[in-house]
């Protein structure tokens, strides 16, 4: 599921079908819809362009990338056809008609809709996250062996490379906040980091280190999510392999990390505030 | 009040315009979560579910 703008969001299935919908004052209205070709699989990622264009881009189960055009008339085409299979992540870019995909073959490519691969870059190890900053400057790519790169959206040169987390433990999911002052990042083995952003996305400092200990080992790193929030700060979502999906919100505010936890699906309306802090002096500069 | 089975699973959130937040499960829900600031100062959210779409 993608947020495209304003009201208007959309949904893939596992039998190919990605739906477009609107919801005014609590009414759903399915707008248009589409079914991928059958030799694509099911819809494993949309993600809403947030460059000049309204579209939506679709990474298929079989690897196949699709870009749904929105505007009239709507139209879907495949894209990055004949590259190497393997991709684990999918981003769009935030100011530019382009997207970022990582690969299993370590490395992370800039496709252009029309115009096709515009660079390639090498990683040291499986980039398994990605997050393009507001400014549209960078692009964050998080990595099987803990590492936190920063690549330059313009030609992919690496920027700096900072050891976020334990070599064993994967950053499986990433999100810069809309504001690109905060950049959000998830490991396999249930740790959440926040870093403070600053210069347009090259200077990071590793402020407050979280430890949701109760998740335990994430196996799959479509099972969790950020939100980012004007109002509510940051917000979590973890789907667990045990089917016992939780959720929590984190409420930033000056100096310190707080969150309220909810327990499973049953039980919405427990929340528990709790707090925990953990200071993480270290402090990385680009 | 209808809620998702916990059998389901539910997938990625999106914030709308209005901070509403919206899940979908693998059930074919949609839930909308309006936050709603409690007397106590606790966060908590108002939920409306709709039948949508199944996704992964």
């Amino acid at each position: 599921m993608t947020h495209i703008e304003g009201t208007t969001f959309a949904s893939g299935d596992f039998e190919g079908v990605v739906k477009l919908w609107t919801v005014e004052s609590g009414n759903f209205e399915h707008k248009d819809s589409i079914q991928l070709p059958s030799s694509a699989g099911a819809v494993l990622l949309v993600d809403g362009a947030r460059g000049q264009s309204e579209e939506v881009y679709i990474l298929s189960g079989y690897d196949q990338i699709f870009r749904w055009f929105l505007p009239n008339p709507p139209s879907v085409t495949q894209v990055v056809e004949g590259f190497p299979k393997g991709f684990t992540s999918l981003m769009t870019h935030t100011m530019e008609d382009s997207f970022f995909v990582t690969t299993k073959e370590n490395t992370v490519l800039r496709f252009h809709p029309l115009n096709g691969l515009e660079w390639r870059s090498d990683l040291m190890s499986l980039g398994m996250s990605i997050s393009c900053h507001s400014s549209g400057k960078v692009i964050a790519v998080g990595c099987s062996t803990g590492d936190l790169n920063i690549l330059s959206t313009m030609d992919g040169a690496h920027i700096s490379m900072l050891p976020v987390a334990d070599s064993d433990d994967a950053l499986i999911c990433l999100s810069y906040s809309a504001s690109g002052e905060n950049l959000a990042i998830g490991t396999a083995s249930g740790c959440l980091y926040l870093l403070p952003v600053s210069d347009d996305g090259l200077g990071y400092h590793k402020l407050n280190l979280l430890k949701v200990c109760y998740i335990g080992r994430i196996y799959s790193h479509s099972s969790l999510s950020f939100s980012w929030n004007n109002f509510l700060g940051l917000f979590l979502f973890l789907r667990s392999n045990t089917f016992l999906p939780y959720f929590l919100v984190l409420c930033l505010t000056p100096g310190h990390l707080s969150h309220t936890q909810s327990s499973m699906v049953n039980g919405w309306q427990l929340y528990l505030n709790k707090r925990r802090e953990q200071r993480d002096s270290r402090t990385y500069s680009l | 009040m209808k809620t998702p089975s916990p059998k389901m699973t539910i997938s990625r959130t999106i914030f709308l315009s209005d901070d509403t937040l919206l899940s979908a499960d693998s059930g074919g829900f949609f839930t909308l979560w309006a936050p709603v600031m409690g007397e106590d100062g606790h966060l908590e959210f108002m939920q409306s579910v709709f039948r949508g779409h199944k996704v992964i």
